[in-house]
């Protein structure tokens, strides 16, 4: 570490050349990979919504000369949005890209702990992408993301490809967790115990043991399918003597998990949030520690909520109605709990905090309109209608997706050493806030209403519904498009970061931003993650230093004279 | 389009309640609602109210201490969200099973789900591409699948089921508003999947409906034209075959007699009576150009055709061209009319 103590050297400016990205093991720069793959993922899963939602601007009528899109490219768009968006953009989206650049960090370390399997799994990500469009381009998938059985096994469209890419990326996802359950286990600093973590680690190993639990039962499910379809075993079919309810079993197993997997990272980005904008130590640690823990047991249990139209015996829906009901008593802990936090606060309206009370917003309405779904004779009615898309896109878009800007936000002048315009940035946010708002909304009175979901062309009684939903989602894909450029702006012109801008007290934002190639020069000293009193506001810094600096180098508080490099 | 018929006139959430499981679920609904509600709005207007009372004021202003943790209120807010999601379930529960469970002595209707159309089988002996049913009488439908996964939903008696191939789901309902309601698919099941409806069509009394059985039933004196118009509909041909010439799944059966077909692979033919029998029962064997072979087989399939019916279909095909229904027309003892759509 020849540069090791010289300022200018950072991890982004060290090395040069794709190869030194491409080839990295440093988990700043994968996270940051995943940061920008994720986006160009979702840039194209957007522009499929966008499509659907034109095409959904009017009924044809049942005549396919007034659509603007076939039926065969329709099935095709929202199979595609869903599949991207689920695999490519929201699962990897807060633990691959943000957990993999803060991580490390908020244990004073210097990697994960395979750095090696790191790499692995982004390579993976890259290989399983590629499958994807691979299989787009010969032939297309219109299954709809959830591959159901025995549609999948029988169309002609390019599913091998499709679920081969949706294995490879399962893979991606398993490394992931597992690095990050090991990481956290033995990479700790002295005087880390479980409850000196920040919450945001407990949501990632939460997530994890969700990953490396649930996602090989996808990759199985995904493989039968090749199987019947290549070998015409009979596992799902029933023409050729399967059951198409096992599938349904098989791929919820994983699925529903799998929406925690989108979840749990997102409540850990918002305990970070809403103890640091309120300079306050987070409310109810424990609680929402333990209630992480809770939601990643539950989520295994529940996976027959999925089904209570689907042909399953009654016994089966009702005992799976009330363990449904279990994950609502965690989720809203959490809430309460971040609520509460900012009683008797400081609370500073920056960009992150105001995603963070958006989410407050619509997970209340995502979350709440869940016991919809989950009151059995409610969700008859509503099972596979506008109501069910309207719900899970204000879990996975207004709860998840907020939540990763919300994080991105909070971690961008960690990652580039830049502050992004606070103006513009809350503006982006209050629009995408209001088009998500617009979108949904509706939606959910379609779906009441009546509507199911995947269709081409509708009844047009829901036109209104259908044309609010429209226009909000261009006002969201403008939104979303404004924060982007916010934030590419920034890259150039942005005001130079200090290392703590926000006053947080964990362990990233003790080390210079963006931080050294090997993160932290000196093992930084372990206190409560929230104690908001062991940083200061300094105006000459415009940011937080440590109340006890070390006098060398401010950026590094109380340290120990006899360690050296972190974890050495 | 079957679907896009119907009575709309229900609430700003609902259709109308054309069953009392309806109006049962729709105080479920805003039971749900109410409670929602109120949890929304304390969570929201504290956020609110906080981030406005307690905003910072100056940079690095002290903040005063307040505790970090309480474990009564702690427990205030676990227990009674937990009480509320019990209720909540038993509820649910209770009207679950009653939707479950048809009372002894329904009246049993068949439906068979298959790409992209609706039949009802009547225990009178008939099948027809559309539900009827009187006011008053309980109806179970027993619902099974020739190909993928659908689902029947009708949401103005908020019902639904799949109907799953290799097996039959139950649903019932019993209906106490006269009118005509939609059926829609609910379970994705490919191309026309949103063109996969059906009428509902509740009778006002025992006699109308019982009339309607007595029309359905009584074919004894169709013609072969006749009975192949009938079960046009009844089969669900329409869904993927038009009369007028413009092209939907399949080809239209307007001028389709007589003329040449070009075969995906290489091959042509034209489309004489035994190239009718071929593309009926066996609608794979060569398939027209451009199209793809999605439609039911039913030589080998789960839905036989007899043979009266198929002679219906063909003579109805050719009724539909110059070429045939010159033909027809020239055979002694046969003057069809020409059915219109």
């Amino acid at each position: 570490m020849t540069h090791a103590h010289d300022p200018s050297v950072n991890y982004l400016n060290c090395q040069k050349g794709l190869w030194s990205w491409l080839g990295t093991l440093d988990h700043k720069r994968i996270g940051l990979m995943y940061m920008w793959s994720i986006v160009g993922a979702m840039v194209v899963g957007g522009i499929l919504a966008m499509l659907i939602r034109a095409e959904l601007w009017a009924p044809n009528l049942g005549d396919p000369a007034k659509a603007l899109i076939s039926q065969d490219l329709y099935n095709q768009f929202f199979t595609l949005h869903g599949a991207i968006m689920i695999f490519l953009v929201i699962i990897p989206s807060i633990p691959a890209a943000l957990g993999n650049f803060v991580l490390p960090m908020m244990l004073g370390a210097k990697d994960v702990a395979f750095p090696r399997i790191n790499r692995l799994s982004y390579h993976l990500y890259l290989t399983g992408a590629a499958l994807l469009v691979v299989s787009i381009v010969t032939g297309g998938i219109d299954t709809g993301w959830t591959f159901y059985a025995p549609y999948s096994t029988t169309t002609e469209t390019s599913v091998v490809m499709a679920v081969f890419g949706a294995f490879v990326l399962g893979f991606s996802s398993i490394f992931t967790g597992l690095n990050f359950i090991v990481t956290i286990h033995k990479m700790r600093p002295e005087g880390m115990g479980w409850f000196r973590m920040p919450l945001f680690l407990w949501a990632l190993y939460a997530t994890s043991i969700i990953q490396i639990l649930a996602t090989p039962v996808l990759g199985l499910a995904l493989m039968l399918i090749a199987v019947e379809r290549i070998m015409e075993v009979g596992i799902f079919n029933p023409a050729l003597g399967g059951d198409p309810v096992l599938f349904q079993h098989l791929f919820w197993f994983y699925s529903h998990p799998a929406v925690y997997v989108m979840i749990l990272p997102a409540m850990g980005v918002l305990s970070e949030c809403f103890a640091t904008f309120s300079r306050k130590h987070i409310f109810g640690y424990r609680f929402i520690a333990y209630s992480s823990i809770a939601i990643a047991i539950f989520s295994f249990i529940v996976w027959g909520h999925h089904m209570f139209v689907s042909g399953q015996s009654q016994l089966a829906s009702v005992i799976f109605s009330a363990l449904t009901f279990s994950v609502a008593i965690p989720s809203a802990i959490k809430v309460f709990n971040w609520v509460t936090t900012m009683y008797k606060g400081s609370i500073s309206l920056d960009t992150p905090m105001i995603y963070a009370l958006s989410v407050i917003w619509l997970f209340g309405i995502g979350g709440l309109t869940g016991l919809f779904l989950a009151t059995l004779s409610t969700d008859i009615h509503l099972h596979d209608t506008y109501f069910v898309v309207a719900h899970f896109h204000f879990v996975m878009v207004g709860s998840a997706l907020f939540s990763f800007l919300a994080g991105i936000h909070y971690w961008w002048p960690k990652m580039f050493g830049v502050m992004y315009k606070e103006g513009p940035a809350r503006i982006a946010c209050v629009i995408s806030f209001i088009g998500f708002n617009l979108t949904f909304i509706p939606q959910f009175l379609a779906g009441t209403q009546g509507m199911p979901r995947r269709y081409w062309d509708y009844h047009p009684m829901y036109q209104p519904y259908n044309q609010l939903s429209t226009i909000g989602a261009v006002v969201l894909g403008f939104g979303l498009v404004w924060s982007l450029v916010t934030l590419l702006q920034s890259l150039t012109g942005g005001r130079k970061a200090p290392a703590n801008p926000w006053g947080s007290a964990t362990l990233e934002w003790m080390t210079a931003s963006p931080p050294k190639p090997h993160n932290f020069d000196f093992a930084p000293a372990v206190g409560d993650p929230y104690d908001m009193e062991i940083v200061r506001y300094d105006e000459n810094v415009d940011g937080y230093v440590p109340v006890n600096p070390h006098p060398a180098d401010p950026l590094i508080p109380l340290v120990d004279p006899n360690a050296e490099d972190a974890h050495a | 389009m079957a679907a896009l018929q119907g009575a709309q006139d229900g609430g700003t959430f609902f259709p109308p309640q054309a069953t009392e499981a309806a109006a049962e679920h729709d105080s479920v609904f805003f039971l749900i609602f109410w409670i929602s509600a109120f949890f929304f709005a304390l969570i929201n207007v504290a956020a609110v109210y906080f981030a406005i009372r307690y905003r910072r004021r100056a940079k690095g202003e002290p903040v005063e201490k307040s505790p970090s943790h309480n474990t009564k209120i702690e427990l205030v807010w676990t227990i009674i969200p937990t009480l509320i999601v019990c209720y909540l379930f038993w509820i649910g529960m209770t009207g679950y099973v009653d939707r479950r469970t048809a009372p002894a002595g329904a009246y049993t209707v068949y439906v068979t789900g298959q790409k992209w159309s609706w039949s009802f089988a009547y225990p009178e002996g008939f099948v027809s591409n559309e539900l009827h049913a009187p006011v008053g009488r309980a109806v179970k439908l027993v619902i099974g699948s020739t190909d993928v996964l659908h689902s029947v939903y009708i949401p103005a008696f908020r019902v639904k089921m799949d109907a799953v191939p290799g097996r039959y789901t139950e649903a019932w309902f019993e209906s106490n508003r006269p009118g005509t309601y939609n059926l829609f698919c609910a379970e994705y099941c490919g191309q026309q999947h949103s063109m996969m409806g059906a009428s509902v069509v509740i009778h006002a009394d025992r006699a109308g409906f019982d009339e309607w059985v007595k029309e359905q039933t009584d074919l004894g004196d169709l013609t072969p034209v006749e009975l192949g118009a009938l079960l046009y509909t009844r089969k669900g041909c329409n869904t993927c075959h038009t009369l007028d010439g413009a092209r939907l799944v399949g080809p239209s059966f307007k001028d389709l007699y007589g003329s040449p077909r070009e075969f995906e692979g290489g091959g042509t033919a034209i489309a004489d009576e035994a190239y009718l029998r071929e593309a009926i029962m066996e609608p794979t064997a060569r398939v027209t150009k451009d199209y793809s072979p999605t439609m039911p087989d039913f030589k080998n399939g789960p839905i036989k055709i007899e043979a009266s019916e198929l002679v219906g279909f063909i003579e109805f095909i050719k009724s539909l061209s110059a070429d045939g229904a010159a033909e027809q027309a020239q055979a002694p003892g046969e003057a069809p009319e020409q059915e219109q759509e």
